[in-house]
């Protein structure tokens, strides 16, 4: 993949040549050497002209010397002016002159114009007497010649400078192209069109087999077998991956329990099609699901999964718990939901969770303890469940004032011999239901057995809880329509008891309401009584 | 080696001929000259005496080898040489040549500007003035 992509990006691209930018920087060396070769050469040849001419200036002093000192000698100027001209004959004299002591014999220069001539003389001295001094020669160098013959020196060193560069530059990109660049572009073509994992090989150049590029070759198909033979592993075990990843697929999803995942936050990353089931959720994208955090969207108990989730993320341990579920229907859905941390492949935190449907398990629990904890006729709780309720409550708040009543149904007994246990029954069916209307909600009423009931008001005073009583004698002594034919009246004795007042556990307090109640009874029936001292029970009659 | 040889004859020559060579002028001539005043007026440089009367210089065939080695230290064959290049550009000549001593001695007492030499054996103050020996 990668391959093919870079070789369309040469494709697209037009192709640098090797050889020519080879070439290209060898040119441009070579001429910056060359440069710097020829202005040194230049200034070494200008340099060496000045010396030659200064030496070649005194040999032809030396040549002309005797003949010059002969017309000075002399004062011939005849012979001075043939010196003078044969000196001139020279490129490199610009100007000369002889001189005797008292007068100039003859002197010339030549027609170029030239700057301050530098003059070079010569004294001359007498043929016949060595120390008699009768003239002078001078000459001065032609400036220009020095710098001319420099000039054609470097001009002529450059010339084959430069015929020398271009000569090799050429043959070298000649060479390289044909032993380089060709050979490359070929295995570069041949390795462009190369599938992967295909048999295809590079061609092994027979003027290469023993240099760079035959081992380039060599090594290029050599990692082309071994792609091949990777190749193919890799797509056996790409094969058996699949398969595996399939039957995975199926058991993760074929599973009877919801399987998901959240993160640290509580926020769904992936489930199964199962929890969806389970939750009663019908079919949705799933983006709408990966942002949600979990409690929210399903769970009624959130803040106790949110404590949950805490708990598995602390502690790292197996959390467990039920939950009722957030759906449309009527009949709650309970699920058993399991937490556990795990960690991903980068090492983030995650929850594992499973959740099972057990609604079924949960009504039925549910309808046992109801069963148990509730009297089968009148639906009321019994003893040991409203024992539980206030001694929760008292945990909850030890100072709070509760009362207990205990009433006890005045006339039962005769209605019930008199008309039945049927018409018993629903005397007391009727008398629970205006017991709990004389009391909040919150409040509880109990069936103790019998005609029996205990009743306990939260969170009151002893005049409200007289007063409520008052309301339950006065409902109860009403008369009850039991069919067309029948109406029973039945009256009720009450026994208070209130907490902290008489004491704070429940069997106490029940046992102080009792002995109230009993106090009432034995003072007339139909009326309540509390005890307001050690001695004393306050008894007030209907 | 020719130079040699040639230094070796004269050598010779002049330990057999008798060696002095007087230069001699006009009676008349009273001027007193050095050796390299009577050097310029031989070789051409001047024509005229320090006093500004015209001097001819005369040679004579036998002594000049003789006078010119005496006079110049040079070969007689390089003063040859050196009048062959003056006689070329045709401005001056060497001097006019004469026999012997007998005849420089007339053309010197002829002409008051006159200069030449003889053999030192020769000389007589009476008819003529001696401006120089030449050892």
């Amino acid at each position: 993949m990668a391959l093919s992509s870079n070789n369309d990006n040469n494709k697209i691209m037009p192709l640098k040549h090797l050889h020519h930018k080879l070439v290209f920087y060898v040119l441009c060396s070579a001429l910056f050497i060359a440069t710097i070769a020829i202005s040194l050469s230049f200034m070494n040849e200008f340099n060496r002209s000045k010396e030659r001419t200064v030496i070649t200036l005194n040999q032809l002093m030396d040549t002309v010397e005797k003949t010059a000192a002969i017309a000075a000698y002399s004062r011939d100027k005849v012979i001075a002016q043939d010196v003078i001209e044969g000196l001139l004959r020279n490129d490199i004299i610009y100007q000369a002159s002889i001189s005797s002591e008292q007068q100039l014999l003859a002197s010339k220069s030549k027609q170029t114009p030239s700057e301050f001539p530098q003059q070079y003389t010569r004294s001359l001295y007498s043929p016949f007497a060595q120390q008699q001094l009768i003239g002078q020669l001078s000459i001065s160098p032609n400036k220009q010649f020095s710098v001319m013959e420099a000039r054609y020196a470097a001009f002529s060193s450059a010339a084959s400078s430069l015929l020398l560069i271009f000569s090799t530059t050429a043959i070298l990109l000649i060479l390289v192209r044909s032993y380089i660049s060709t050979p490359l572009l070929n295995i570069s073509d041949t390795v462009h069109s190369v599938q992967v994992g295909e048999k295809t090989r590079i061609p092994i150049l027979s003027k290469h087999r023993d240099n760079e590029l035959g081992r380039l070759i060599d090594d290029i198909n050599d990692l082309l077998k071994r792609q091949e033979i990777k190749y193919k592993q890799e797509s056996i075990l790409r094969k058996s991956v699949q398969h595996m990843e399939q039957q995975l697929r199926h058991i993760f999803d074929s599973s009877s329990a919801g399987l998901f995942l959240l993160n640290n936050k509580g926020q769904l990353i992936s489930h199964n099609s199962t929890f969806l089931r389970v939750l009663h959720c019908k079919k949705q994208p799933d983006l709408t699901f990966t942002d949600s955090v979990f409690a929210n969207s399903f769970i009624k108990e959130e803040s106790e999964f949110k404590l949950m989730l805490r708990n598995a993320l602390q502690s790292g341990e197996l959390q467990a718990q039920d939950f009722s579920i957030r759906h449309n229907q009527d009949s709650t859905v309970w699920v058993h939901c399991l937490l556990s941390k795990v960690a991903d492949h980068t090492g983030e935190e995650r929850i594992e969770g499973v959740i099972f449907d057990v609604s079924k398990r949960v009504s039925n629990e549910q309808a046992t303890k109801h069963q148990a904890e509730h009297d089968s006729l009148t639906g009321l709780l019994l003893r040991q469940a409203i024992r539980e309720h206030f001694e929760s409550y008292l945990i909850g708040d030890a100072e709070a004032e509760v009362s207990v009543f205990v009433l006890d149904l005045d006339g039962f007994k005769q209605a019930n011999d008199t008309y039945g246990h049927d018409v018993g029954d629903n005397v007391l069916v009727q008398t629970a239901k205006r017991l709990i209307a004389c009391v909040r909600t919150d409040d509880l009423v109990c069936r103790l057995g019998g005609d029996e009931f205990l009743v306990i008001v939260f969170n009151n005073n002893d005049q409200i809880a007289l007063n409520i009583a008052k309301n339950m004698v006065l409902n109860i002594q009403k008369p009850m329509v039991i069919n067309d034919d029948l109406t029973v009246q039945v009256g009720v004795s009450i026994g208070i008891a209130i907490s902290p007042e008489h004491g704070q556990d429940f069997d106490i307090l029940v046992k102080a309401a009792d002995a109230a109640m009993y106090e009432v009874k034995h003072q007339g029936k139909n009326g309540y009584g509390i005890r307001v001292s050690a001695t004393q029970i306050n008894v007030k009659l209907f | 080696m020719k130079n040699f040889i040639l230094s070796c004859f004269f050598i010779l020559f002049s330990s057999s001929a008798s060696a002095e060579i007087a230069i001699i002028a006009h009676l008349q001539n009273n001027q007193q000259l050095n050796q390299l005043q009577i050097q310029d007026i031989f070789m051409g440089r001047t024509r005229a005496f320090p006093s500004g009367e015209f001097a001819t210089p005369f040679d004579q065939n036998e002594l000049r080898t003789i006078f010119y080695q005496k006079l110049t230290t040079r070969p007689v064959a390089q003063i040859n040489a050196y009048w062959a290049r003056l006689m070329f550009s045709g401005q001056i000549s060497p001097p006019t040549k004469l026999a012997d001593d007998q005849s420089m001695i007339k053309m010197i007492q002829k002409n008051t500007g006159a200069i030449g030499y003889i053999d030192s054996k020769n000389i007589d103050e009476t008819i003529f003035r001696i401006l120089l020996l030449l050892e």
